[in-house]
C-alpha cells in the first residue's frame, strides 16, 4: 500500500511511506552494525534501567539513525503531537537521526501555517515556531545545505529574512529528489494523531515532562 | 591475612598473618565435615563455625561457636534437640545472627523459626517475632530478612525488619563465607563539593573531566575493605589518582591526558575493584571528558528610553564571567565565557509598548498570548542593530537586563505566592532577557543570568513532578520556590550532554 502525505501549503515535500517494509537495520549486511543494533534493541527494552542512566536518548536515536520503525515513530509523534518541551527535544533529536526521515518531517514545518508560525511554551519553556526550528535543524541533517544554520531571532525579528529563507529551503529541497533515498528513510512511520496518543503515553521521552499546570 | 581449614575433623586451623594456629571445637562429632560455607568472621577478630554435636542423632548443625584462631572457644551455643541452627551472620561489635529451626515432626520440614541474636559474649536474645510452619527464613542483610515460605501461592514472600546490626567484617578467604559477613561491602562515589561537575542523580554516578584537565570526587568504602581496594579506568588516557583508598573517604583526582580526544572517547568506566578477586567489583562511577567550548556574553543594561526604566541590579563584567567560569558552565561543563571588560553595555530603547498606546512599565512576558511580543522584538532589533550576529552561537550570547517584568503569563501573582518571572529565554535562541532588579527571595541576577544562558544552549527548565524535590540545587530548576536553597548550580549530566555532547551521552 503507498500513501501520500505531509504536502504542506507549500506542496513540496513528499514522504512516501511503505507500511510492512523492511527497515534500514534488517537491511544492513555489516556484522558491526548488526551486532550493535542487537545490543541496542536489548537495552532499548531494558527502559527503566537505560532511563535511569541517562541513556535513553543515546540508545533512541542510535536505533532510529538505524531505522528501526518503532523509534522512529516515537520521534514522528513527538514532532507532531508532543507538548512544546517534548516537541523541541525531538527536534534536537533530528540531526543524530538523519536521513529522509528527518528531512521530510522538517520540511512539513516549512509551511506557513498558523501552527508552524507560532511560537510555543509550556512549563519548561519557551521555544520558538516550528517553522524557525526547521530552519535551524535543516541544515544540519541535509549534505551541502544551501544555507547555514538560521539565527532564530533575527528571523523572529525580521519577516524578510524568514521568507527568504524558506523559500531558499523550499526550491532547494525540490530540486534535490536524491535526498529521498537517504537513509534512514522512516518507512512504515504514521503521523496519525490516534496513533501517536498511545504512542505518546508509553514514550519515555514524553513522560519525561508530565504536564505541568503552571509554570 | 591467610585462613587454611582442616576438613575430616572437629579441628578448625586459622593462620592470620603468619602467627596463626590451631584450635580444636570441642563438642563436634569426631570425623564430620565441618561445613565451610556457614564459617563467617566477625568484627572483632572471632570467627563464628557451626558443627554437629557429638550427641546429635541428625546430620544437622546444632551447635555454633566463637573462636579466636590460635587459642580456645571464646564460646558455644547449642540448640535443643529437634532444632537445627543456621548461622546467618554476624552482628556489629562481636557476635552472631543464628536462626534457631524447630524441626517438624521427625525431624522432616520446618514448624518454625526464631532468631537469635548473640552478643560477643555469648549471651542469647531472641528476636520478638518468629515464623510459622513451612517458612524458609533468608538473612538479606541490614536487618531485613526475607521468609520465602515454601513457594506456594498461599504463601507468599514477605520481608521481615529485625533489629539486628551488622558486622563490619570482611574476611576474604576460601572458608569464608563473605555473603554472612553482612555488612555492605561496597565503594561509593560522591561529591567532593558542591556544584563540582558531579551527577548524582543517575546511576552509575558521573563525573564531567575537562579535556586536559581534571576533576575530584569522593570514594567512600563501606565496611572494612581497604586493603583490598584498587581504583581502575577502562581507558589509560583518564587516570584516577590514588589507586589505593587511604582512608574510609578518600579523595580521587580523575585526569584526562593531554593526548584524549574528547570527541572521539566514550563515557569511562572507573571502578573499585577488589585486588583479591579482581573481576569483582564494589562500585563504580562514569566519567565524561568534554572538551573545553568558548563562548562570549555581551550584557545589554536597556533603558526604556520613554519613561526612562532603568535596570538597577546589572552583575559587573567580572562578578558575571567569574560565575559563569568558576561556578556554573565553566567549572561544570567546561563551556567558558568571556565577558568583556566594557559590559554591561548601555542600550536605550522605546520597548513598552503593550498595551497599547502606553504601555505599563514593564517588559510583558512574551509567554502565552504575548508570546514573540513587539516590546522584546524592539529590543532585539536594537542589539541587533549593533551585531548583526547576536545570537548566532554560543560566541554570540545576549542578554539584556530590563527594570522589570510583567507578571507571568500576564497573569498577576496570587497573594502570598512567589511565582515571580526573573529571566526568559527562547529555548536554543542564545538571547535571554533578565530583570535587573533582584527581588526579596529571588536569586542573585549571576544566577538567574547563568540559567537563562543555559536555555540558550538547550536546556530546559527542571520542575515537578517530573523530578525529585532534590533538583531544587540544580542551576535549570524553575525555583526558587517555598523551601528552595537560595542561588542553586548543580549542572548535571542532563545539562552536560546537550551544551557539550561528546559521542555516548547524545
Amino acid at each position: 500500500m503507498l500513501k501520500m502525505i505531509l504536502t504542506g501549503t507549500l506542496g513540496l515535500f513528499c514522504l512516501f511511506l511503505y507500511p510492512g517494509s523492511q527497515t534500514n537495520a534488517q537491511g544492513q549486511s555489516d556484522v558491526a552494525d548488526k551486532q550493535k543494533i542487537q545490543a541496542l534493541r536489548k537495552d532499548f527494552k531494558d527502559t527503566k534501567r537505560i532511563v535511569q542512566s541517562g541513556q535513553f536518548d543515546e540508545v533512541h536515536t542510535s536505533l532510529a539513525r538505524f531505522g528501526e520503525r518503532e523509534p522512529l515513530q516515537q520521534i514522528l509523534c513527538e514532532l507532531d503531537f508532543g507538548t512544546p518541551v517534548v516537541q523541541s527535544t525531538a527536534f534536537a533529536k533530528l540531526p543524530r537521526v538523519g536521513g529522509w526521515f528527518s528531512i521530510a518531517a522538517l520540511s512539513e514545518f516549512l509551511a506557513d501555517t498558523p501552527q508552524n508560525m507560532k511560537g510555543r511554551s509550556d512549563a519548561y519553556g519557551v521555544y520558538v515556531s516550528p517553522q524557525i526550528m526547521a530552519l535551524k535543524i535543516l541544515p544540519q541533517v541535509v549534505p551541502n545545505p544551501p544555507l547555514g544554520v538560521a539565527n532564530a531571532v533575527r528571523l523572529m525579528t525580521y519577516d524578510d529574512e524568514r521568507e527568504q529563507a524558506v523559500r531558499t529551503w523550499a526550491r532547494w529541497l525540490e530540486a534535490n529528489g536524491s535526498l529521498r533515498t537517504l537513509q534512514p528513510v522512516g518507512a512504515g512511520s504514521v503521523p496519525s494523531e490516534n496513533v501517536c496518543r498511545d504512542v505518546l503515553k508509553h514514550d519515555p521521552a514524553s513522560r519525561a515532562y508530565p504536564p505541568i499546570n503552571s509554570k | 591475612m591467610t585462613e587454611s581449614l582442616q576438613v575430616g575433623g572437629p579441628i578448625f586451623t586459622k593462620s592470620v598473618s603468619g602467627s596463626g594456629g590451631q584450635t580444636t571445637l570441642p563438642g563436634c562429632i569426631p570425623g564430620a565435615n565441618v561445613d565451610t560455607s556457614p564459617m563467617a568472621l566477625g568484627d572483632t577478630g572471632a570467627v563464628y563455625v557451626t558443627c554437629h554435636t557429638s550427641s546429635s542423632s541428625t546430620a544437622f548443625p546444632t551447635l555454633v561457636y566463637s573462636v579466636n584462631p590460635g587459642s580456645s572457644v571464646n564460646w558455644s551455643w547449642q540448640v535443643p534437640i529437634h532444632h537445627r541452627l543456621e548461622l546467618m551472620g554476624t552482628t556489629f561489635g562481636g557476635g552472631a545472627i543464628v536462626n534457631d529451626i524447630t524441626l517438624g515432626p521427625n525431624d522432616l520440614g520446618v514448624s518454625a523459626e526464631n532468631i537469635v541474636d548473640l552478643d560477643v559474649a555469648g549471651n542469647a536474645v531472641s528476636e520478638a517475632w518468629s515464623t510459622s510452619a513451612n517458612s524458609n527464613l533468608a538473612y538479606l542483610g541490614v536487618g531485613l530478612f526475607v521468609d520465602t515460605g515454601d513457594q506456594s501461592a498461599a504463601s507468599p514472600a514477605h520481608i521481615i525488619m529485625a533489629s539486628t546490626s551488622d558486622a563490619n567484617s570482611a574476611w576474604q578467604a576460601p572458608a569464608a563465607n563473605t555473603a554472612r559477613q553482612h555488612r555492605g561491602q561496597s565503594a561509593e562515589f560522591i561529591r567532593d563539593q558542591a556544584c563540582s561537575g558531579f551527577d548524582e542523580t543517575i546511576n552509575p554516578r558521573m563525573l564531567m573531566v575537562p579535556a586536559s584537565g581534571s576533576n575530584t570526587l569522593k570514594a567512600k568504602l563501606h565496611g572494612n575493605i581497604r586493603q583490598d581496594v584498587q581504583f581502575v579506568s577502562d581507558n589509560a588516557s583518564v587516570t584516577v589518582s590514588p589507586l589505593n583508598p587511604t582512608a574510609d573517604t578518600t579523595l580521587l583526582t580523575v585526569t584526562a591526558s593531554a593526548a584524549l580526544n574528547p570527541a572521539q572517547t566514550n563515557p569511562v568506566t572507573i571502578k573499585a575493584v577488589s585486588i583479591a578477586e579482581p573481576t569483582y567489583s564494589y562500585g563504580s562511577f562514569t566519567a565524561v571528558v568534554k572538551p573545553w567550548l568558548n563562548g562570549n556574553l555581551t550584557m545589554y543594561k536597556v533603558t526604556e528610553s520613554v519613561r526612562n526604566l532603568t535596570p538597577s541590579t546589572v552583575p559587573t563584567a567580572s562578578s558575571m564571567q567569574g560565575y559563569l567560569q568558576n561556578t556554573t558552565w565553566g567549572r561544570q561543563a567546561n563551556v567558558f565565557f568571556t565577558v568583556d571588560a566594557s559590559n554591561p553595555i548601555s542600550l536605550s530603547v522605546h520597548y513598552d509598548l503593550l498595551p497599547v498606546p502606553d504601555g505599563n512599565g514593564v517588559l510583558d512576558d512574551f509567554q502565552g498570548a504575548n508570546f514573540g511580543s513587539i516590546e522584546t522584538a524592539a529590543i532585539a532589533q536594537a542589539f541587533l542593530g549593533l551585531d548583526p550576529h547576536s545570537g548566532d552561537n554560543i560566541g554570540h550570547t545576549v542578554v539584556s537586563y530590563v527594570s522589570k517584568f510583567g507578571p507571568r503569563g500576564g497573569v498577576p501573582c496570587p497573594p502570598g505566592k512567589i511565582c515571580a518571572l526573573d529571566g526568559e529565554t527562547l529555548n536554543g535562541t542564545h538571547v535571554s532577557f533578565v530583570q535587573g532588579l533582584q527581588e526579596v527571595g529571588s536569586n542573585s541576577r549571576e544566577n538567574v543570568t547563568a540559567h537563562e544562558i543555559g536555555h540558550g544552549m538547550g536546556p530546559h527548565d527542571i520542575d515537578i513532578p517530573g523530578f525529585p524535590k532534590s533538583e531544587n540545587k540544580s542551576l535549570m530548576w524553575i525555583g526558587p520556590g517555598d523551601g528552595d536553597p537560595p542561588n542553586p548550580c548543580e549542572i548535571r549530566d542532563r545539562e552536560w550532554r546537550a551544551v557539550n555532547p561528546t559521542p555516548g551521552d547524545n
